[in-house]
This record gives structure tokens, C-alpha cells and sequence, in this order.
């Protein structure tokens, strides 16, 4: 399964990449919106491209949820924010400017504007802790929303339009697997293991040192910022921005990656981001095949059917080989 | 010399429940001192005042000549008291070796930018942090089991495992709350040994709660009893023994509760 999804990563990177990459090296031309010109066709980019940044978000989700045991349910806020945050500054103060610097300001701009919310609300909602925190989380990325909904500058009711799409698939495919590299850095290390021992025994954490609300807010604060990343990918790959993307609805779904492979292994998030990225997608075969209008609730019914069938999720608590971890 | 840890008509209250009444006691740096009495007279509830677990209702709290009452328990464990539980709490996902690795946190130098860019400094310290957890694992006899999951280790091993990780921040005083409880009449013995060898070559302060009469007579030399929350009995085991108020609060014992846990 995983070879299968990283060698279509590649091979996709690769196809997206490569002419352009050969003839005009010099224009770094790979930052150029590519979803006409790639090899392959618009429909799979597009599914694609949502994959790469599904499992941005699923694993940077695992850092929370699945690494420190905090249950939040506000990741599309941090997502949000990031996004937004990113667009507006790219737009309104860097219009012109070469891809690479647009690039790069964007990901240092919502990835910070994210971490600085991830910040606030670990401090305001730490002290909960289990359900408790869950709804705090759930009810800060609504006001983001709402109060996105409400700015004049950044769209409103209408959305953000003329995003510079300077984001294409091997780009997204490529900051998918820093994060995923970053992540697993993180876990294998002194925070890492500080997050696994808060999350196993909160008591005996404390007991040897470790305060516990400072690896939260750790967790916290690295997390919304990779959701931040996750943002950036999709507002400048899609060039539009909508609220309506970042409902409730959306960190639902980031959670459920996480429970799907297996809530506890960065391997399960990045399968279960894959999985819930490409169920849908081949249950709308199954769909234009049968020609009866049941996706969603296949999709419902295979997600059930998973968590019967293995409770703990699709790997548990593995990891593959390559994402193994020494502790 | 000075006291390593003091308490002073120390109290703690649960409601009209009378946990700790006007508990003293003075512990000498590098000595082993039993704690012992009947089953819910208060033992644990000393552990957990001393390691800022609880905030004691009243009286005071002396940790090498400095208040530690109400300090959080993470800032006490780093001025130097480790301590174990009577109820296993380790880290059951994580490796033999993480779990005494988790214990080197509070003393790690490198940061967050370290970590993410894997710098030489966070390599070196994960190199030697592992390489001090063997040592620790190795002191304990758990070396072969370092890279084996915490949880799937047998229940004696679980209570050398928590003993090596209490070790890790390198504290002072050692706290150790029913150290042998469940285990046979060999792990017992051996884990008796471990803890003389560990209070000696590591000239740690051991403040020990144990039911086994019998290990605590032999390894302890100067013993505190409590009943009811107060403590009613100290010296040295030959004394306690034969103090009629220590008899008669484990003969009412036996009688009601029978052998205990
Ligand atoms: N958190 C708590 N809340 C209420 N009562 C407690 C709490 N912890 C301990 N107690 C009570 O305090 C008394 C002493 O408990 P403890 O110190 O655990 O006894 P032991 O000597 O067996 O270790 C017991 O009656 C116990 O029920
Ligand atoms: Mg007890």
C-alpha cells in the first residue's frame, strides 16, 4: 500500500516536474501551476494534490491527537488561519514578486500565523484536559471561521479569489514528505518521548521532570504550524479561498485520518490521510459504474466497517519500516 | 548534618479525612529509612507531599533547606527526589530504554530547532542519553531487555524498570513506595539487594514503604511507622519491633484486613 502511494507520489512529482524542470531550469519553473500541462489529467492531479495535503494535516494532527493524547477537534482553524494568513500577505504585499520569495514567505507566514494561534488557544485550553479540550478547540476554529467570514479584506461571504497558483503537485508532494520527515524527527527525539510519556502517564511524566504543560503547548504550537504548511499548500495550489473549507466538517475529517491508521503511529496517520483522501474518489467509480447515487454512504459504511474490523485503526500502533521508530 | 528532608507537623487533610496529622520527620542524607504501617495509614499520602503531588494542609515541607510545599511536582523532582509508585505507572508503549530516557528530559540542552534540523548537538545528546539509560539498565539488570516495549515486560522487571527511570534525573532522595509488592520470595531477595547496592555506590537518601516486614528490617536503619495518619513509632528496627504501640496497630490489622496487598 505505502510503496504503491510513494511511487505515485514520485512518479506524479516527476511527471509535473521534469520538462520544464529540463528546459528552463532557470525560471525554478517548477513553482508554475501545472495542472494543465501535467501528464496526467486534471481530475487525478486535483485528487492528487488533496492527498498530499491530507496527509500534511493527518500527520501533523498525529503530533496532537495521536503523540501527546490531546484530544482537539479545531484543526481546519489552524489550516485556516495559515491559509488566509499566507494569501493575504502574498497578495496584497508581494504581487509581483519571484515565485521562490512568494514561496517561501508564504510558508513563513502561515506556518507562524498558525503556530501563534496553536500558542494562544494551548495556553487558554491546556488547563482542560480530554472532551473539555476537545470543545474549546472545536469552538476556536469556528470563531476563526465566522470572524474570516465576517473580514472584507480577505474575501468575506465571497472568498478569496486570484491567489497566485504557484504551488503545483510536486511541490505539495515534496513539503508532504519534509513534514513527514520533521514529524517523525520530533518523535524520535526528547520532545517526542516527552509527549508520549504525558500522554501514557501524566503523573509520572511530572514526577521525573517533565512539566506537562509545557510539551503541550509544544505540541501545540508545532502542530498548528504544519496545519499552517497544509494551508499554504492548498491556498496556493487551489488559488481560491472559501470558509466553507474549513468547517467543523473538515477537522472531523483530519481526526478520522488519524483513528483510520491508527491513532499513535505516524505511519497509520499518513495511510489514513491516504486512505480518506482516495476512498471517495474510488467510491465515485463504483458510482458512475453502478449509477446509483450511493457514495457517502459507502463511504460511511466502509469507514465503519474498518473500525470494526480493526478497532485500533489500520496499523494500530506499527510503523513501517522506513518511519520505524528507536523509542 | 543537616537534614536532606524535612517535614514539620505536617498535615493533610481530604475533607474531614485525616490522610497525614502532624507528621515530623527528618531524614539524614545517605541513609536508608524504612516507612511502614497498616494498609490507608497515610504512606503514600507522605510521598505525595513530598514530591508536590499535594499541597499539605498545614506545616511545612523542607527539601535540602528550601520549602517545597505546593512546588510543582516537576520542579521537585528536578531539585533531586525521584520516587516510584505502588501502582506501576510506566510508559507501556514506550521501549525499556525510552522510558529512562523520558527521565533525562528536564536535563537535555538541545531545542525544538535542534531536533527538527537534527543538529550534532541533538545527535550527541541522544548518543550519550542512551548510553546513560543502559548504564542505569545495566545497574538494574534490565540491559537485555532495553529495546523490548515496558508493557510486555514481566511484572518484577516493571518495578526495576520505574526504580531505573527514577534514577535518571540523578535525585538525591529516593522514594519508593512498595517496591516489592507482588513479587516472589527470589525477586524480593534480589530487589533487596539492588536497593542496599543502589543506596551505597550511588550514596543516595532511600526512603522506603514496604508491607514485607521482613525486607524492612533487614535493610533499613532507622524506621518510621504510622497508623492513622500519625506517626506513633521511629527508630531502629530492634526498638520498633518491640514498641507495644507498633504491635498493637499490625495485630488489629491482621485481624480486620488479614495479610494486606
Ligand atoms: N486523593 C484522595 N482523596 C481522598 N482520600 C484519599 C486520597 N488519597 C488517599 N486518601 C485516603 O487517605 C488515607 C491514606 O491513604 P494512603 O496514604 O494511600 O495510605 P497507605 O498508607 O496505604 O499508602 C486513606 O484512607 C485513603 O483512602
Ligand atoms: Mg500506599
Amino acid at each position: 500500500m505505502l510503496a504503491f502511494i510513494a511511487i505515485g507520489c514520485i512518479l506524479n512529482m516527476l511527471f509535473t516536474m521534469s520538462f520544464d524542470v529540463l528546459n528552463d531550469f532557470h525560471q525554478i519553473s517548477f513553482l508554475k501551476p501545472m495542472r494543465e500541462q501535467s501528464l496526467i489529467s486534471p481530475y487525478y492531479y486535483s485528487v492528487l494534490l488533496l492527498l498530499g495535503i491530507n496527509i500534511i494535516l493527518s500527520t501533523s494532527l498525529a503530533l496532537l491527537n495521536g503523540f501527546t493524547g490531546l484530544f482537539t477537534m479545531g484543526h481546519a482553524g489552524f489550516m485556516a488561519i495559515g491559509a488566509y494568513t499566507a494569501a493575504y500577505v502574498v497578495k496584497s504585499y508581494l504581487p509581483t514578486a519571484a515565485p521562490m520569495l512568494q514561496l517561501f514567505t508564504a510558508l513563513a507566514v502561515g506556518s507562524l500565523s498558525a503556530s501563534l494561534f496553536g500558542l494562544c488557544i494551548g495556553f487558554a485550553g491546556l488547563r482542560l484536559s480530554g472532551d473539555y479540550l476537545g470543545m474549546v478547540t472545536l469552538g476556536f476554529s469556528e470563531i476563526i471561521r465566522v470572524s474570516l467570514l465576517n473580514i472584507e479584506a480577505v474575501g468575506g461571504a465571497r472568498g478569496m479569489t486570484d491567489i497566485p497558483q504557484f504551488i503545483n503537485l510536486g511541490m505539495v508532494t515534496l513539503i508532504a514528505l519534509i513534514v513527514i520527515i520533521l514529524v517523525k524527527r520530533i518523535r524520535d527525539g526528547r520532545f517526542g518521548r516527552a509527549m508520549f510519556a504525558v500522554k501514557e502517564n501524566e503523573m509520572a511524566a511530572n514526577l521525573i521532570g517533565i512539566n506537562p504543560l509545557e510539551v503541550k503547548v509544544r505540541a501545540f504550537v508545532l502542530s498548528s504550524a504544519l496545519a499552517g504548511v497544509a494551508g499554504v499548500c492548498f491556498a496556493f495550489s487551489e488559488g481560491y479561498l472559501s470558509t466553507q473549507t474549513f468547517t467543523f466538517v473538515k477537522s472531523f475529517e483530519i481526526i478520522a485520518m488519524n483513528v483510520i491508521g491508527g491513532l499513535g503511529s505516524l505511519s497509520g496517520a499518513i495511510l489514513g490521510g491516504a486512505m480518506l483522501s482516495l476512498l471517495p474518489e474510488v467510491l465515485r467509480k463504483v458510482q458512475d459504474f453502478t449509477g446509483v447515487d450511493i457514495r457517502m454512504v459507502l463511504y460511511a459504511l466502509t469507514m465503519i466497517l474498518i473500525m470494526i474490523l480493526r478497532p485500533k485503526g489500520l496499523l494500530g500502533q506499527k510503523e513501517w519500516k522506513w518511519l520505524s521508530s528507536p523509542n | 548534618m543537616a537534614f536532606i528532608a524535612e517535614l514539620k507537623e505536617m498535615s493533610l487533610y481530604f475533607g474531614g479525612l485525616k490522610a497525614n496529622h502532624q507528621v515530623s520527620l527528618q531524614l539524614f542524607p545517605g541513609k536508608l529509612y524504612g516507612l511502614i504501617g497498616p494498609n490507608g495509614a497515610g504512606k503514600t499520602t507522605i510521598f505525595n507531599v513530598l514530591t508536590g503531588v499535594y499541597a499539605p494542609s498545614s506545616g511545612e515541607v523542607r527539601f535540602l533547606g528550601k520549602s517545597v510545599a505546593g512546588l510543582a511536582p516537576y520542579k521537585i523532582a528536578r531539585l533531586g527526589i525521584g520516587r516510584t509508585f505502588q501502582n506501576i505507572r510506566l510508559f507501556k508503549q514506550l521501549t525499556v530504554e525510552a522510558n529512562v530516557m523520558t527521565a533525562f528530559f528536564s536535563q537535555g540542552e538541545s531545542n525544538l530547532l535542534d531536533n527538527l534540523f537534527a543538529s550534532q548537538r541533538f545527535k550527541r545528546e541522544e548518543e550519550s542519553s542512551r548510553k546513560r539509560a543502559h548504564e542505569l539498565l545495566k545497574f538494574m539488570g534490565l540491559l537485555n531487555h532495553a529495546k523490548d516495549l515496558a508493557g510486555s515486560l514481566p511484572y518484577g522487571k516493571q518495578r526495576k524498570l520505574e526504580i531505573a527511570r527514577a534514577l535518571g534525573p540523578a535525585p538525591k532522595l529516593l522514594l519508593l513506595d512498595e517496591p516489592a509488592a507482588g513479587l516472589n520470595p527470589t525477586e524480593t531477595r534480589e530487589l533487596t539487594a539492588l536497593i542496599g547496592k543502589l543506596q551505597q555506590e550511588k550514596n543516595i537518601t532511600v526512603l522506603l514503604i514496604e508491607h514485607d516486614m521482613r525486607l524492612v528490617m533487614d535493610i533499613c536503619e532507622f524506621i518510621f511507622v504510622l497508623d492513622n495518619g500519625e506517626l506513633i513509632a521511629k527508630g531502629k528496627a530492634q526498638e520498633i519491633q518491640q514498641n507495644p504501640q507498633v504491635i498493637a496497630a499490625y495485630l488489629g490489622v491482621d485481624e480486620s484486613e488479614g495479610e494486606g496487598e
